[in-house]
């Protein structure tokens, strides 16, 4: 999976998961003050992804692991990092 | 299924430590309930029938308790309650205690728990519905001496169950304590006699809880009708 296929599956998972949400950008960010979601939200997008990447590639992931938490810059602050995050846990899976 | 036993009718539960005692006992349960029953254990050798499963799991293995809550919901498309049961009980003095003991009791009877209720509360979510359901010890209120690593474990687990138990709420999911007090299983056969006679004087009901005891106090959580209940220890024996 490339960083344009990952960010194309975040969206389709966003869209599924919360309908009633306006789809974020890239870069909107997912955390801190300025967060566009809710953190209910937030927790139901990374386990619906979860879902989405064993479901579509059958690849089991636990997203928020030790390698998530422990960086300076979360992954989870915006879809552009997600993506990138994805497209290098799935490289290594 | 005998008359007038059911309530579990569709559902799918989750057992672990299933292979003896206390676990073996729930399968049977809740499987004569009407539950689809999948069980785990280290030893237990996989099989099926029309009631249930049973899966050769080592809970403190992350990726292959994930595989197994995974691989039974994909099966059978719901989830209904999760039962953490597996444990262990380490007997020793503070003074001679490891640190190793300490590890391996957070590991089995907090961390594996703690990890098997996160993944099965992410199924759970998708139906707003679910019940956890953790298994933890009367030494935890009665702070036994001899169980410090045990003790703490399930204390680590209570608290851990509570603060899930909030925020798993608006998910439709329950989380809930059992603690039983002595009952006569494996776990306990290495204490010697007076200091079991000991313990039992210091109960408020002075006996040995059944397994079926154990079972209906589960039960009370696991049904629907438990929908609000949750945060909650119930401790066997009159322990408050």
């Amino acid at each position: 999976m490339n960083r344009d296929d990952a960010l194309k599956l975040l969206a389709e998972v966003f869209q599924e998961g919360l309908p009633d949400l306006l789809a974020p950008e890239a870069d909107t960010p997912l955390l801190g003050p300025d967060a566009a979601l809710e953190s209910i939200d937030l927790v139901n997008f990374v386990a619906d992804v979860e879902d989405a990447i064993q479901a579509r590639l059958g690849v089991a992931l636990v997203l928020a692991d030790e390698r998530a938490l422990s960086r300076s810059k979360s992954p989870f602050r915006d879809l552009s990092a997600l993506a990138d995050y994805l497209v290098e846990r799935l490289s290594d899976a | 299924m005998p008359e007038g036993v059911g309530g579990f009718e569709g559902q799918v539960i989750l057992i672990t430590g299933a292979s003896k005692g206390i676990g073996a006992h729930l399968v049977e349960r809740f499987r004569a309930r009407g539950a689809w029953v999948a069980g785990c254990a280290r030893s237990m050798t996989p099989s099926e029938d029309e009631g249930g499963s049973s899966h050769a799991v080592d809970v403190t293995d992350e990726v292959a308790t994930r595989a197994w809550i995974r691989e039974v919901y994909q099966r059978k498309g719901r989830l209904d309650v999760l039962i953490n049961n597996a444990g262990a009980a380490q007997m020793n003095h503070c003074l001679l205690t490891p640190r190793a003991t300490l590890h391996a009791a957070l590991d089995l009877n907090y961390v594996a728990a703690a990890v098997a209720s996160r993944e099965a509360a992410k199924l759970m979510r998708k139906a707003r519905y679910g019940r956890i359901i953790n298994l933890t010890t009367i030494a935890v209120p009665m702070l036994i001496e001899g169980e410090m690593a045990y003790a703490a474990s399930k204390a680590a687990l209570e608290v851990s169950t509570r603060v899930m138990a909030r925020e798993l709420a608006p998910f439709g999911v329950t989380c809930n304590l059992v603690g039983p007090c002595p009952v006569d299983t494996d776990l306990i056969r290495g204490v010697p006699r007076p200091k079991m006679e000991a313990l039992i004087e210091r109960l408020p009901l002075k006996r040995m809880a059944s397994l079926e005891d154990v079972g209906y106090a589960v039960e009370v959580f696991a049904r629907p009708e438990a929908a609000h209940l949750s945060g909650q220890v119930l401790y066997l024996g009159g322990v408050s």
